[in-house]
């Protein structure tokens, strides 16, 4: 029944798990389309790297296809979907090799973005984004890209929600450090 | 009192935090007004799907295999069982029966059951001394319980015998 009220994206992600645990692999281009960009989003953040962010994304929505009645039955769908992203990109990023993670660190997530010809300050912002510890770029992602409430940051972190609000915090304040770095030094 | 945030000697720590507050507020509206959104590349899907099937039908292709050997040792374990059960069934009940009694007869034997510890209580004999027992040299011996069912059946049949004369009718 359509209502033509705006669904909830979480919402949306539940109606897709459902819908996946119940007609099989066939419905997994539906969770695909619904939240593939925001899942590579959020790995990104924390494998810093495009290519390895997708992986992990394939990685998990093949776990997720073994097992979609987990997804569907879970209280979070979306956050639950979050976890097993995160698990993978800790796997990759654990898997990888020193010399790649030398890599990493000359060639940032932010420097994809900054290409797409997008307003300055913005590219300012992802760019000190991606000079936060994984730890707290992540929870700046979900706590305002995904506007989740603390209590669910802490459920994908596994993790109180009071760790989840000074991570926050603390990268907020990190973030305030890096913007008047970062304008300072294109600025002059 | 100086703030510790920022080290300043200058500026009052409440209005330092409040300014800390504001600008934290601005770093946030900064931050959401610069949200991205990436597309995922096109051969992204495809491979997603593509492998999602794999894993599945492999899945189901170990399933399969599972409850297969599952099937297949459980019939094995239960026609091996019923095999066992069905060959070794004379042999139980003969080992049930315990050791098997062997008596040897000598030429004058009475095929009468003797009791062992009867005749070993009434002549006072220790028990090693029934392992040479011989009924032909028992018959010699003056022993009255020996004797009596041989000579009770005879006297019987004597008696029967004598009835059967003596009687007039």
């Amino acid at each position: 029944m359509d209502t033509g009220e705006p669904i909830d994206f979480a919402e949306q992600v539940r109606l897709c798990a459902q819908k996946l645990a119940r007609d099989g692999v066939g419905a997994l281009g539906d969770v695909y389309d619904v939240t593939a960009s925001r899942l590579i989003r959020y790995a990104t953040t924390l494998t810093r790297q495009r290519d390895d962010a997708e992986d992990a994304v394939q990685a998990a929505l093949v776990r997720i296809a073994l097992r979609p009645r987990v997804l569907a039955e879970a209280r979070y769908p979306w956050a639950y979907l979050l976890k097993v992203i995160r698990n993978e990109a800790l796997n990759i990023v654990r898997r990888r090799k020193p010399v790649r993670r030398l890599k990493v660190r000359s060639k940032s997530w932010c420097e994809y973005v900054a290409d797409q010809g997008e307003q300055e300050l913005h590219t300012y912002v992802r760019r000190a984004l991606g000079k936060l510890p994984p730890s707290q770029a992540e929870v700046v992602v979900l706590k305002i890209w995904e506007e989740m409430t603390f209590a669910e940051i802490g459920e994908v972190l596994g993790q109180s929600p009071n760790t989840a609000a000074s991570r926050y915090r603390y990268a907020l304040q990190k973030l305030s450090q890096h913007l008047h770095a970062l304008a300072e030094m294109y600025h002059d | 009192m100086p703030c510790k945030s920022c080290l300043s000697t200058c500026t009052p720590w409440r209005r330092c935090i409040m300014t800390d507050l504001r600008q934290l507020r601005e770093i946030e509206k900064l931050v959401e007004d610069s949200v991205f959104h990436p597309s995922p590349r096109h051969h992204l899907k495809q491979r997603v799907l593509k492998r999602a099937i794999e894993a599945k039908h492999r899945q189901t292709l170990w399933k399969r295999f599972a409850v297969t050997s599952s099937a297949v040792s459980g019939t094995l374990v239960i026609a091996f069982v019923g095999f066992r059960l069905f060959t070794s069934g004379p042999t139980t009940t003969a080992t049930e029966t315990g050791p098997v009694r062997v008596q040897i007869y000598s030429p004058g034997h009475n095929l009468q059951p003797v009791a062992p510890t009867q005749t070993s209580t009434a002549s006072g004999t220790s028990l090693g001394e029934d392992l040479y027992f011989h009924p032909a040299h028992l018959q010699s011996v003056d022993s009255p319980q020996a004797e009596r069912p041989v000579a009770g059946s005879e006297q019987s049949n004597l008696s029967n015998n004598k009835d059967v004369r003596t009687n007039p009718q």
